[in-house]
Parts: C-alpha cells; sequence; structure tokens
C-alpha cells in the first residue's frame, strides 16, 4: 500500500469514526436557546447552555 | 544494428550512382535516394521514375536502416518523410520514419519537438462524423464519437504536406500535395483520418518512451532536441489513484448513510403525539426518560395561518427541581403576490436538550405571546400537538461527513477532467464552453 493510499484510508477512518461519534453523543445539537437554571449541572461539559 | 544490416543487399542509384541499401518486405513499391531525390521503381528493376529536386533533409538524428525496439518489437526505419503543416501563419514540422517489421509490417515513428509517437494504420469502421470535415467546420460543439470501446473527441484538422522523401516506401509519396488530416482524440491515443481524393487512410497513435526507444535505437538521449513540457498524448497521470479513493471514500459514505439509518432508529418515543386545545394551556406533560445524558427531542406544531404563537417551555428534572426554561416561536405566513405563491416559517418547532438521568421529567407549558399578520387568510392557533423522543443523534456530523467523502470522490475524476481539457484545449477547436 502505497503512503498516498494509508493516508486515504487512515483519513476516510478518522472522518467516519469522529463524525459518528460526534453524532452518537449529540454534540452540538443541544437547542442554544434553553437556559439552565440549575447551577452546577453542566457534569459532562455538555449539559444545557447559559448557566445562571 | 548487426543482424538486419548482414541481410541487407545494396543497390546503385541510376542517377547518382549512390550505394542505397534495399530495405523494406515485399510491399515496397519505390526507393528514392537520399543523395539525389531520384525515386526508383523497386518493382521494375529500381528504374528511375522522377526525381525531387531541392530536397532539405529535416532535422532528425534517425537514419535510414537503423533498428530499435518498438512495443517490444524489432523495427527498422526504411523510409523518412519530412512533414509540415501551415495554418493562419504558424507552421507546424514533424518527420515521419517509416517502420518495418518482418513479423508485425509497416508502422510509422513520428519525431515531433522532440517527442516520439508511434502510428498504425488501423481499419476500423468509425462513423461518418469521423470523416465529416464540413460538420466539424460548421457545429457549434465539439464534435466526437464512440468507437472500439473508446470515446474519440476532436482534437484538431489541417493540411499537411510533404517536403521530403528519403528511402523505401509502400505506396509513391507525393511532394507538395496537401493531404486533409483529422485528428480524434481519446487519453492517450490519436486517431488521425487522412481524407485524400476518395480516399480515407485512418492511423492510430501513442506516445513512446522517448529515452527507451532513443537508447533502443542506439542514440543519445541528451543530443537529441526537444522532448520537454507535454505532449498532447502524454498519459493523463492526474487522478490515476481516483479508482481506489472513489472505492474507500464511496465505502465510507455508504458506512456513513448505514449509520444514520442505525442512529434515527435508536431514538425511542418518550411522549406519543398529543393534541389538545390551545385553551389547555398551560398544561404540564410528563416525559418519563430513561437513558443517561440523553438528548431528548420536544416537537411542538400548531395550525395557525399568517399567525405567531409563543410557547413557554418550563422543564423539570425526576428530582422536581426546575432544569431549565425557554419559550418556543411558532410562525407560518402565507400569501400570493406577483402571480406567485409564497409562504414563510414553519407551524413546527423542535426543542432539542440534553437529560441528566433517567426518571420522570416534567414539562409546563403555557401561552405566551400571540399575533397575526394580515397577508392573506388568517387563523390563530386553536390547537398544540407535541411528542418527544430520548436517544436522538446530532446528525449534522454525518451529514459533514458525507460532504467529506462526496468531495473525496470527485477531486480525482475533477482533476483529470480538468487535465483531459487542457489537453483538447491544444487542438484547434475554438468554443466557449471549452
Amino acid at each position: 500500500m502505497t503512503l498516498f493510499r494509508a493516508i486515504v484510508l487512515a483519513g476516510c477512518g478518522a472522518t467516519f469514526t469522529g463524525a459518528g461519534w460526534l453524532s452518537y453523543a449529540g454534540v452540538g445539537a443541544e437547542d442554544q436557546t434553553v437556559q439552565s437554571v440549575r447551577q452546577g449541572s453542566l457534569g459532562n461539559g455538555s449539559g444545557n447552555a447559559d448557566v445562571k | 544494428m548487426t543482424g538486419a544490416t548482414d541481410r541487407l543487399q545494396k543497390i546503385q542509384c541510376p542517377s547518382c550512382g549512390a550505394g542505397l541499401d534495399v530495405l523494406g518486405g515485399g510491399r515496397v513499391k519505390v526507393q528514392i535516394c537520399g543523395y539525389c531525390g531520384t525515386e526508383l521503381d523497386a518493382v521494375a528493376g529500381y528504374k528511375a521514375l522522377r526525381q525531387f529536386n531541392d530536397l532539405k533533409r529535416p532535422d532528425t538524428p534517425f537514419r535510414l536502416g537503423m533498428e530499435g525496439e518498438i512495443a517490444g518489437v524489432r523495427q527498422q526505419i526504411i523510409g523518412i518523410m519530412g512533414q509540415v503543416e501551415v495554418w493562419e501563419g504558424q507552421t507546424w514540422r514533424w518527420v515521419d520514419h517509416l517502420l518495418y517489421s518482418e513479423t508485425h509490417g509497416y508502422s510509422w515513428l513520428t519525431l515531433e519537438d522532440g517527442h516520439l509517437v508511434w502510428s498504425r494504420r488501423v481499419r476500423w469502421a468509425l462513423p461518418m462524423v469521423a470523416y465529416d470535415l464540413h460538420g466539424i467546420e460548421h457545429g457549434e460543439h465539439r464534435p466526437g464519437f464512440r468507437a472500439l470501446g473508446r470515446d474519440w473527441t476532436y482534437f484538431e484538422s489541417g493540411v499537411q504536406k510533404t517536403d521530403f522523401v528519403e528511402g523505401a516506401f509502400t505506396w509513391e509519396p507525393k511532394m507538395g500535395d496537401g493531404v486533409q488530416v483529422i485528428r480524434w482524440l481519446t487519453p492517450g491515443e490519436m486517431l488521425s483520418v487522412e481524407l485524400s481524393g476518395t480516399e480515407q487512410e485512418t492511423t492510430l497513435s501513442v506516445l513512446l518512451d522517448r529515452l527507451a526507444v532513443l537508447k533502443s535505437f542506439g542514440l543519445d538521449p541528451a543530443e537529441v532536441r526537444g522532448g520537454w513540457g507535454q505532449h498532447v498524448l502524454t498519459p493523463i497521470t492526474v487522478g490515476k489513484e481516483m479508482g481506489y479513493t472513489a472505492t474507500v471514500a464511496g465505502g465510507f459514505l455508504a458506512a456513513t448513510l448505514a449509520l444514520m439509518l442505525l442512529l434515527a432508529a435508536r431514538g425511542e418515543e418518550v411522549l406519543a403525539a398529543q393534541t389538545f386545545p390551545i385553551t389547555a394551556l398551560p398544561k404540564v406533560i410528563e416525559m418519563p426518560l430513561t437513558g443517561q445524558g440523553e438528548l431528548v427531542s420536544v416537537e411542538f406544531a400548531s395550525d395557525m395561518a399568517n399567525a405567531w404563537t409563543e410557547l413557554e417551555v418550563d422543564v423539570d428534572g425526576p428530582d422536581g427541581e426546575p432544569l431549565f426554561e425557554t419559550s418556543r416561536l411558532i410562525e407560518y405566513y402565507s400569501g400570493y403576490e406577483g402571480g406567485e405563491s409564497w409562504s414563510e416559517g414553519d407551524r413546527r418547532d423542535v426543542l432539542v436538550f440534553r437529560a441528566e438521568g433517567p426518571g420522570i421529567y416534567r414539562m409546563n407549558l403555557a401561552m405566551g405571546e400571540t399575533g397575526v399578520e394580515a397577508y392573506g387568510a388568517v387563523q390563530e392557533a386553536t390547537k398544540i400537538s407535541v411528542q418527544a423522543q430520548e436517544g436522538v443523534a446530532a446528525f449534522r456530523w454525518l451529514w459533514v461527513a458525507t460532504a467529506i467523502f462526496l468531495i473525496v470522490m470527485s477531486v480525482g475524476p475533477i482533476r483529470h477532467w480538468m487535465a483531459w481539457h487542457g489537453r483538447l484545449k491544444q487542438g484547434d477547436w475554438t468554443d466557449d464552453e471549452d
């Protein structure tokens, strides 16, 4: 396998894995207008936005 | 030049007395003396037929009798022709060398700007468009046709003349007579259709490995000028990995689409669609969630027309404490203006939030402000529909991946297309589309 082919394969694999994980985890899909009214509820760093 | 040289016979030019090697196979008709230009009849005792005067030898390192290997076949140079083509004040010159192989017959080795091209006569049944010079000259689009499994695209046409001849030929060369030629191109191959009176001849040309052929003929490549730059028949190497790239990217694209289906099926309904009159608000709706830190999607829909409705949404967690508060604006407008119907907005809206953990979540729905815009028939919201799903995915990432894979798949073909059209531009077709 040439370096070019290895790069294409690795790049596509990384893109698929990364996009799959981000989609599965729902990263960035939360509504930005949601206002959390509970302090410290962002345990995993991806909680509801705009903590009061 | 050993084996064949030993078998060479010699004759003496009856005009100038020069010793001439007898070259070529049994189909040779004439031999032209390279010293005095006398054409000799090879099938009638080498008697003088006519004389070509003032021949100017073209610039070629190849000489009669030289042998070399082309496409794995031993070939000998038996004739040399200087060719010239003039168009709109520009002049192109090249040298055709007639080759003879005892096993493969006759072919041509062309030296053009230092590039070496090998041409063979073919007897292909081509469509009429291949010979239709009038159609080419008056066509609006670049002509082309499909033959022998290849797509042939018009490249150029012109009238070529011979201004030097030497050696053995299987026909009687004519000096100065123009031969109309139409050239068609497919990647790596050129098809030249010669129209001479009622005769039509077709030759197929490919570019040769310059260094290998020169060395094979015993020539020093350093002493042969030209050959740099890109010839129109130079193989297009751009995008040569496009098959592999397209296969890999296509495979991952299919996997991405499959993953989308899997993730879409993963969503679980936690609140079946329920519709109630707007007068029922404020209202508390319970959502039993089971996942840990899952995304929850709540969809609201209403039935308004040219109106807007604001919904106040407060959600309490399983412990009864408020989790968040927000509002949803549902608005939909439509009308008829300037002979066309238009619409704007959506009668539905979606709220996505991340749940903290399993338990009963309570959604407090209340009416906010409402309003109408009299673009057409007006109807304020009379009912609200709500449904919810947990375990939803963020599909935007997979759409981004899909776009990336599509780009990766198309880069090779696009680059190949650009390189191919760059070659075609070297021809004489002028078209804004090209």
